[in-house]
């Protein structure tokens, strides 16, 4: 269970500042497959990092139950003088995980074979990108935070089989469009103007979101009727 | 709307209750396992540590050649061996400079959610204090073995002591440091040059008791003479101590590590990270 007490952030463009949330209080149950829309990808970004620890809310907290994902995609801590294997122990020891279980499901599922002796700076960047979902999909965190979804998962077999696997049991955020979301999610996050709206039904959510992008969604609608306030 | 967003899976809620009894074993595994990949590091790498625990030595020995080629006349400044009284200011002033300095190169960026920016700053600590009493085994060893039998300290009380100081004093610095970069930039730029410089004033090629009292009254001011003359108090029984304040020195240590803890906690908000691209 992810938990927003109060929580206000702001999202900085450059020569000025928009409101992300605004004390907002929700809570964001796992298990469920969550698309996240927002107008901006900084907004998105920002959101996840407030999610994931990445970032710090302006007021408030977020309360985190179970294990959240670092964001899948990449391996940001990753040394690149070091080995990938001994990367990977690092990770599992970070977040109290076996390393040798772990090297062995990787070892199971990325086509890195020897390649993952080979120090983690010198991979290319789509080896980086798969070992990094591989990596991510083997770790049994409760709720994945995907920036971007990953359309490695619609090539390769392996992959798609670990993440269906992994997605049987956690919950997820993610960022994509509307005929992935059809495919991979359960329900709709909408970001607007310092609210955040819930959608159970996938087409309902974009169909706001389109009413937000044409101004339509926040028409009429007053904080207290929105059930922001604490 | 409203009832989309009161029907839906989000909820308002009061009082969030969380478990938070394995919050402490869980950051001691953090710690653990960034200790360990510090560890494989330098295995990958022994040289930078290597040449970075090298360079308190190399300056010792070039100072004492110095002092025997251009002074020999000259009677040493205490003691009867040069090398050891350069050895006994440089080591704990090196000491200072590595554990504090290399803290202003905070906590990587990119890096995982789970590691904090206090995590890097304890690990490097642990690092540098191991290394560190590599060093003074390996330094002062080799000069009761090949130089003098006083590099056998004579008490090893002050000599725990002064270390203990050195290391809050610039843990405490270095907390100041990577705290304050964001809102000081340039003062990332000024700080290694102000901290060699420290080396002229810190009493270590001269004993600071026998300077003029003005001189003695302003020198008194930096915590690191305190500390390397109760450092030096280990080595030598009779060293001049007019100066010594050990009040003083703790005083300013435990100020220090108070002062870099709070300062870290206001502005571990401001901390940016970079971008994540989500898909547009």
């Amino acid at each position: 269970v992810i938990i927003f007490d109060r929580v206000t952030k702001t999202v900085d463009f450059g020569k000025r500042r928009s409101p992300l949330l605004l004390d907002v209080s929700a809570v964001i149950p796992t298990r469920l497959r969550i698309a996240l829309l927002a107008r901006s990808p900084e907004e998105r970004s920002e959101f996840i990092k407030l999610i994931g620890n990445l970032s710090s809310p302006d007021a408030g907290r977020v309360y985190r139950e179970g294990q959240v994902s670092f964001p899948v995609g990449r391996l940001d801590g990753f040394s690149p003088s070091l080995s990938s294997r001994l990367n990977i122990a690092y990770l599992a020891r970070l977040y109290g995980r076996k390393a040798g279980a772990l090297i062995h499901r990787v070892e199971k599922y990325s086509a890195l074979g020897k390649r993952l002796d080979a120090p983690y700076g010198i991979l290319t960047k789509k080896e980086k990108n798969s070992l990094a979902l591989v990596v991510a999909f083997s770790m049994p965190f409760d709720f994945f935070l995907l920036p971007r979804f990953p359309r490695l998962i619609q090539s390769d077999r392996l992959l798609a089989r670990l993440f269906h696997r992994r997605m049987k049991k956690a919950g997820m955020i993610v960022s994509l469009g509307r005929a992935e979301a059809r495919k991979y999610c359960n329900c709709v996050v909408v970001l607007a103007r310092g609210y955040m709206f819930s959608f159970n039904a996938v087409d309902e959510g974009f169909d706001a979101f389109d009413k937000e992008i044409s101004g339509d969604l926040l028409r009429g609608t007053h904080r207290a009727e929105a059930g922001l306030e604490a | 709307l409203v009832d989309q967003y009161l029907n839906g899976f989000l909820k308002i809620v009061t009082q969030p209750m969380l478990p938070k009894a394995d919050a402490f074993g869980r950051h001691f595994a953090v710690l653990r396992a960034m200790l360990v990949r510090a560890v494989d590091s330098r295995r990958q790498a022994p040289f930078h540590t290597i040449f970075a625990l090298l360079e308190p030595l190399f300056l010792m020995t070039v100072l004492s050649g110095l002092w025997f080629l251009l002074n020999r006349h000259q009677t040493v400044p205490f003691g009867d061996s040069v090398l050891l009284f350069y050895a006994t200011g440089i080591f704990p002033y090196y000491f200072f400079v590595y554990v504090s300095r290399r803290m202003r190169i905070p906590a990587p960026k990119r890096r995982f959610p789970i590691e904090r920016r206090l995590d890097y700053v304890l690990v490097h600590l642990v690092l540098r204090l191991f290394d560190y009493i590599v060093l003074g085994l390996i330094l002062f060893g080799g000069l009761r073995l090949f130089v003098t039998h006083t590099a056998m300290p004579e008490s090893f009380f002050p000599l725990f002591e002064g270390a203990f100081a050195i290391l809050l004093l610039s843990f405490g610095w270095g907390l100041l440091l990577i705290s304050l970069r964001n809102s000081f930039p340039l003062w990332t730029y000024l700080h290694p040059s102000i901290s060699r410089a420290l080396i002229l004033i810190t009493g270590i090629f001269y004993v600071p008791d026998f300077l003029s009292p003005s001189a003695r009254y302003l020198m008194s001011f930096n915590p690191l003479v305190h500390a390397v003359a109760l450092f030096r108090t280990g080595f030598y029984p009779n060293y001049p101590t007019l100066l010594l304040d050990r009040w003083y020195l703790f005083a300013c240590s435990v100020a220090f590590v108070v002062m870099g803890f709070v300062l870290e906690r206001l502005t571990i908000r401001t901390e940016t990270r970079p971008l994540i691209r989500p898909s547009t």
